[in-house]
């Protein structure tokens, strides 16, 4: 009796948890809250997730890092004196809330991005000596204008960039008006219907979504939403997404934590994918104070690192071992990464002799929010250790860490560059003159002549100068690269169409859910 | 007894005030700003600087601290930078959760704990007294996220009776919410049982060698009605210090069991609000949880006479 009973019991709330998500649902692990309502209001994967769903931009990237028209018809028509570019927007676009989409809406949205009381992340890559907008117009219902302060042959790239989320245009209410909505509203396959902080993102289709023609290709091309609702459950937790995922109560775990990876890989029901992704694993130096100042000393730290061993030991084998600043994902990578730094502590003894090096303390500056950060700093210290450095392990949290990448206040730190098709794009975060912005690593003037010049120089002619950089960056040695990164996804088998993809963010469209 | 309360409110003013600013002070002692954090690394000096200002931290601490202060006293804790909503209807919503399940998982803690203190003390230095105590012991040594863990792999993914993430509330889906509370209610009373195990079994043994049990038992009275008539109510007054002082630290500490269930909680918003620097929500839930744990040891107070007259409360 109480055997029937409990099994019975059993059954019943098996039931009821697995009852949870419906056939056409498909229920995603997100790391946290979308943290602002605005295209990269801020820049943390929580809040991008979601996002690249819901919002579009004139332009955007197919997987070369070519930028590909998206609510624009085509690419613009550019001016004969290249100062204003002229956009025409696609037919019969609408926003989530059904108002069209009109060249006044593009003139709003840039408006409000160019606003600097609006303290918009990207606007910097408007407003500067590569790029500056100086006015956008609408010419017509459907056409706007863009006018430069001078010719810039990145606008169309950093307009497209994923981070700054295609720079995407959002519906009118969004930007002016005292009553701004209390949901996102922008063009993408998917529109939000709720959100719960701390609990969850829930998308709807957009039944008026109008997609283009073109084959997907990176994030252009045709998007369809091929399931009714995605609901974004916030689990920060690693143990947690595991947990879950394994209990069916999500059906994608997009980024996982690659500890689980091998066990996920051999769970029935479970597929586990991996994707290279145009991003390098580093390790920041501070090279204008402190001991890192010597290069030779930089130079030494790069050759005592065992870049393979820590691909083994950190990511399970998902990564590619490099010390190139161009990422082993990238079309330049074969012919420009040549004569990095291998693992020879014998030539690193030899450099710290030269250097001078008498057993000053060198900080390596992690935190313990980001576990691989911190894994890779312990890593690190045994290594420099090894050659006789006097490596020591300063922990934070994230918030800390940052702030002294911010102000430049430490010797070296575990430190990542959001991924780009376009690595000259990574390459421009940190290279300049500390003067301007202390977080920059490179400060070789040379080094931010090539980066100009390279980001002003068509895709078919760049090989040459990525090939000068990386020998550049060989002989500064500001930085250490260990890897280039890959993405790994776990999802479930009634998932179909969704793979990981260099671009990192999920695509959650042409997929659908058994 | 009106006089006491007053008194007592009144005297928990002072630690209010200190906690405030000693919340406000040290948040702000640490390194990173929301601005630094909200405007990531592409921000220039200047953005950072103007958006600093936006958020009024540019002001000197006094000003910032008499500003805030000031907002507090007519009832408003500010808005949230990251999560752009009022601080108070957040605290409201979070601190709910967190309390139901925090006084369910305390109230069934104690219930068993109780009984089973009595029973050990009864048992004292025999084979069930060491059970008791054993078990007492393994319960105070595993940590809440290993426990909620365990629950997670047997419940959640072996026998799939449970879901693992997410949370639907009382007022949404009544006969949903309470699957989702089980396996962090679980977690609670195994981590806090058995605290309350060895307070009550330690008074409980005391109580049981006063003269007043042995004349209980000299008059014939049966052993159920030593221990649960006379025993247990003066043994009780001890361990429901201890009840209290259990739930004002499982205010601020239940970060833990909310991030392992995924559970939208208050101790949850605390820890991804100070990790980003979220000053207002920091500020609005420590003085939340501090306002709290002072009502929470004024109602032990006031309980206390209930279980032992030898108590006044002047």
């Amino acid at each position: 009796m109480m055997r029937n009973l409990l099994i019975t019991a059993s059954v019943l709330l098996s039931l009821a948890a697995q009852g949870m998500a419906s056939a056409r649902e498909l229920r995603v692990a997100n790391v946290g809250d979308m943290r602002s309502m605005i295209p990269a209001g801020t820049t943390d994967p929580g809040t991008q997730v979601p996002q690249v769903q819901i919002y579009e931009g004139l332009v955007t990237w197919r997987e070369d890092g070519s930028v590909a028209p998206m609510l624009a018809a085509d690419l613009p028509t550019v001016s004969p004196d290249g100062l204003v570019y002229t956009f025409k927007l696609r037919d019969g676009l609408t926003f989530h809330d059904g108002t069209p989409v009109t060249a006044q809406s593009v003139v709003k949205t840039w408006e409000y991005y160019l606003n600097p009381k609006n303290n918009w992340v990207c606007r910097n890559y408007f407003n500067s000596d590569t790029v500056k907008i100086v006015g956008v117009e609408a010419k017509s219902t459907t056409e706007v204008a863009f006018r430069l302060a001078k010719p810039s042959k990145v606008l169309l790239t950093q307009m497209a960039r994923t981070d700054c989320q295609e720079s995407a245009i959002m519906a009118e209410s969004m930007v002016s008006g005292d009553q701004k909505p209390s949901l996102p509203i922008g063009t993408g396959p998917f529109k939000v219907v709720s959100i719960r902080p701390g609990q969850d993102i829930t998308l709807v289709k957009f039944e008026n979504y109008k997609a283009r023609s073109e084959k997907m290709d990176g994030f252009a091309g045709r998007k369809e939403a091929l399931v009714d609702k995605i609901v974004f459950v916030i689990i920060p937790d690693p143990a947690a997404s595991n947990a879950a995922l394994l209990a069916g109560n999500i059906d994608i775990w997009s980024r996982i934590e690659l500890s689980y990876a091998k066990a996920l890989a051999s769970t029935p029901g479970i597929k586990v994918d991996s994707a290279m992704t145009p991003s390098t694993y580093t390790l920041a130096f501070q090279t204008s104070k402190g001991p890192l100042q010597s290069e030779a000393l930089r130079q030494a730290i790069n050759y005592a690192i065992d870049r393979k061993g820590m691909v083994d030991a950190l990511t399970e084998g998902h990564a590619t071992p490099s010390s190139s600043i161009i990422p082993a994902s990238s079309q330049f990578y074969a012919s420009a990464a040549k004569g990095g730094f291998d693992y020879d502590p014998g030539k690193a003894a030899a450099l710290l002799k030269q250097a001078g090096y008498k057993g000053e303390p060198v900080r390596i500056t992690t935190n313990k929010n980001y576990p691989m950060m911190f894994e890779t700093g312990v890593m690190v210290q045994g290594y420099l250790q090894a050659v006789g450095i006097n490596a020591q392990l300063e922990v934070n949290d994230f918030a800390t860490q940052f702030s002294k990448y911010n102000t430049g206040n430490y010797d070296m730190m575990t430190w990542n560059y959001n991924p780009s098709f376009v690595p000259g794009l990574v390459f421009d975060r940190f290279t300049g003159s500390k003067k301007m912005q202390a977080s920059k690593l490179w400060t070789d003037p040379e080094a931010r002549r090539l980066v100009d010049e390279l980001l002003d120089t068509p895709i078919s002619q760049q090989q040459p100068l990525y090939a000068q950089l990386q020998k550049l960056y060989v002989k500064d040695a500001p930085m250490i690269v260990w890897a280039t990164g890959e993405v790994t996804s776990a999802y479930r088998n009634n998932v179909q169409g969704y793979a990981s993809w260099p671009g990192r963010l999920p695509r959650l469209w042409n997929v659908s859910v058994k | 007894m009106i006089g006491f309360v007053i008194k007592r409110i009144l005297g928990a003013i002072p630690t209010v005030l200190l906690v405030s600013i000693t919340v406000f002070l040290l948040i702000r002692s640490i390194p990173g700003d929301p601005a630094e954090i909200m405007l990531g690394e592409a921000a220039d000096p200047a953005s950072i600087a103007a958006f600093r200002a936006e958020l009024g931290l540019d002001k000197p601490l006094p000003v910032q601290f008499v500003l805030w202060a000031k907002h507090v006293l007519h009832g408003d804790l500010g808005q949230s930078i990251f999560l752009n909503q009022p601080v108070a209807s957040l605290v409201w919503q979070r601190l709910l959760l967190s309390a139901s399940i925090i006084l369910i998982a305390v109230g069934i803690a104690t219930v068993i704990a109780v009984a089973a203190g009595l029973f050990a003390a009864w048992q004292q230095d025999k084979l069930g007294d060491i059970a008791v105590v054993t078990v007492a012991t393994f319960g105070l040594s595993l940590p809440s996220f290993w426990i909620g863990l365990l629950l997670l792999l047997v419940f959640g993914i072996k026998f799939g009776w449970l879901p693992v993430v997410g949370y639907v509330s009382f007022s949404d889906d009544p006969s949903r919410a309470w699957q989702y509370l089980v396996l962090p209610v679980a977690t609670l009373v195994i981590v806090e049982v058995g605290v309350l195990t060895r307070m009550a079994r330690a008074s409980a043994v005391e109580v049981l060698r006063l003269e007043y049990i042995t004349h209980a038992r000299a008059k014939g009275l049966s052993e159920f009605a030593v221990l649960f008539r006379h025993a247990l109510p003066n043994a009780f007054a001890p361990t429901l210090t201890m009840v209290g002082l259990v739930i004002g630290t499982l205010l601020g500490g239940i970060a833990v069991v909310e991030t392992v269930f995924t559970l939208p909680g208050l101790g949850r918003l605390i820890v991804e609000a100070i990790y980003a620097r979220d000053y207002p929500v920091v500020q609005g839930c420590l003085l939340v949880i501090a306002i709290a744990y002072v009502l929470v040891n004024l109602v032990v107070d006031l309980l206390y006479p209930i279980f032992d007259p030898r108590i006044a409360l002047e």
